[in-house]
């Protein structure tokens, strides 16, 4: 039989009998067991979620340090320039901690510890994301910067990098501590002071950032970073007694 | 199929919320009955295993609640829940498809039928800031059914439903108790009584009472009573007998009340409803009554 006789055979056939309608179709689908998504899959499906805003923010604040670095006469005293660039980024960290704090501020922490993903996992994936960009932004930023400064890329980017991990230990002791929504409001406080402490020292207290202390500040950036690892941890584990001690009992 | 609750306790501080319950689950519809504060959100979200028992265990087929496999067959719907509201219902089941290891396009065909089976096809692509109070809760159903949970576990989940709606859920709720172990908690009695096979009464922590329905509802068997009495023997009655419902008539005032024996000459008897007995326990007045 070729394959004209086939095609003519097959359309006889549909001619002379009516094709049945499909009947608990969706039923027998559900007994069907597919493959669950690894951490893998499931942490790139969570980059989807992360608001848009949230990274427009990030590329925004990116950009005004990178205009304020290249317009304005800091020729006088270079460090100020980097101070006062440095005050944008607790601004970073406060846009990461609104998008981290979103399931505490909508209430949708408790369907999203019953899942097998369970919260503390996906804190864990919005944590590594959003550090991930930060980290590129601020590393853009210093490679852009770094002409300006004495030491170059490295003392360039120490100098980013501590403010930004110094508002991440506050907002995270933050998030450990306080209840509920009115969180937010605290970050935003404690990152609008971070800021604010920035710009005083860009007048006031310049002498901080010369070369002689660059080792200090290499020694507070890992400190910090360790401390903000071990908060982390901590958080993500105590996931459960942190979400139940802000509840009332019923 | 067995969820095993072993002399489980929960303790905050002072206040004992579940005191050493212990309680097998097999497959079929279990309603939880209980007045505000009675420990059934506790008790449920121990069973979710996402609050801790101070003491006792909990296991499903053996395994731990605590553990992966446990939440990929569990269905929940916490009694208050939120939405991030810039998500559309779509979105938002597409996100909790992801925290539930479900793969984006097998979600995609689950969700389609989801929507469809409460409602929301139309206004699928709305975002959810949109919805009004009913439809918020169709949709914590359906993220709920999104992995075809062999556990499901529902608190309140009636609340601001219409009652076409809620004809609809009972309905999707029975067929979901045939081959799984479904157990929700609502104040709404009639719902209970209409779709649970099994009723499970709490009380102060503690479990009271638990078995079939027809077998619970023998405990008030016999006892419950209607008359039309005028307003002075209302009152009289008041003060003698746990009062379950009154209401004012044109002859009197019709009074539904428990007793073992006749508590009026025009009393009638009447079969027992799962609404008396849990009026019965949980009434105010009746709770003074027994002090007393």
């Amino acid at each position: 039989m070729n394959f004209k006789e086939k095609k003519q055979l097959i359309s006889e056939i549909k001619k002379a009998y009516v094709q049945p309608k499909t009947r608990q179709k969706e039923a027998f689908l559900s007994k069907l067991s597919y493959p669950k998504s690894t951490f893998s899959q499931f942490a790139f499906d969570q980059l989807a979620f992360i608001r848009r805003r949230t990274w427009l923010i990030s590329i925004a604040l990116f950009v005004t340090m990178e205009l304020l670095m290249r317009y304005n006469n800091f020729t006088e005293i270079q460090s100020a320039g980097i101070i006062t660039v440095s005050a944008f980024v607790p601004m970073l960290t406060l846009v990461s901690a609104i998008e981290l704090l979103r399931s505490k501020r909508y209430g949708m922490g408790e369907m999203e510890m019953s899942t097998r993903f369970s919260l503390g996992t996906l804190m864990l994936v919005k944590m590594s994301w959003l550090g991930i960009s930060n980290l590129v932004v601020l590393m853009t930023s210093a490679l852009f910067m770094m002409d300006k400064i004495e030491g170059g890329f490295v003392r360039t980017g120490i100098y980013l990098i501590v403010p930004y991990l110094f508002t991440c230990n506050l907002s995270l002791w933050l998030i450990k501590k306080t209840k509920e929504k009115e969180c937010v409001y605290y970050c935003a406080t404690a990152s609008g002071t971070v800021s604010l402490i920035l710009l005083v020292l860009s007048k006031n207290a310049v002498w901080l950032y010369e070369s002689r202390f660059t080792l200090a500040w290499a020694f507070i950036c890992i400190l910090l970073f360790i401390l903000m690892l071990v908060e982390s941890i901590r958080i993500i584990r105590n996931m459960e007694e942190n979400k139940w001690n802000s509840l009332s009992i019923e | 199929m067995e969820l095993v609750i072993d002399r489980v306790t929960k303790q905050f501080g002072n206040k004992i919320a579940v005191d050493n319950l212990s309680i097998t689950l097999t497959q079929g519809v279990y309603g939880l009955l209980g007045a505000n504060g009675a420990g059934k959100t506790t008790l449920m979200r121990m069973m979710c295993g996402i609050m801790t028992p101070t003491s006792g265990m909990i296991q499903y087929n053996g395994i731990d609640v605590k553990s992966e496999d446990y939440r990929d067959d569990l269905g929940y719907l916490p009694q208050d829940f939120g939405y991030y509201p810039d998500f559309t219902a779509i979105e938002f089941l597409l996100y909790m498809s992801s925290l539930k290891g479900i793969p984006t396009m097998r979600a995609k065909d689950k969700i389609a039928e989801l929507l469809d089976n409460v409602n929301l096809k139309s206004v699928a692509k709305k975002k959810i800031k949109t919805y009004s109070g009913g439809m918020k809760q169709r949709l914590g159903i359906a993220q709920a059914l999104l992995n075809n949970p062999k556990i499901l576990i529902l608190d309140e989940p009636t609340g601001g439903l219409d009652p076409k709606e809620r004809v609809k859920f009972r309905n999707i709720i029975s067929e979901l108790g045939k081959d799984r172990v479904v157990l929700l908690s609502t104040h709404i009695v009639s719902d209970v009584e209409y779709i649970a096979g099994n009723i499970i009464v709490m009380k102060e922590g503690r479990l009271i009472h638990q078995g079939a329905r027809t077998e619970i509802l023998k405990l008030i068997e016999g006892k419950v009573w209607e008359c039309v009495v005028s307003q002075a023997e209302a009152d009289k009655l008041m003060k003698q007998y746990p009062i379950i419902n009154m209401r004012n008539e044109k002859n009197g005032v019709l009074l539904r009340l428990i007793s073992s024996n006749i508590p009026d000459k025009k009393a009638l008897l009447m079969d027992a409803s799962l609404e008396d007995l849990y009026l019965y326990y949980f009434s105010d007045q009746v709770i003074e009554k027994e002090g007393k």
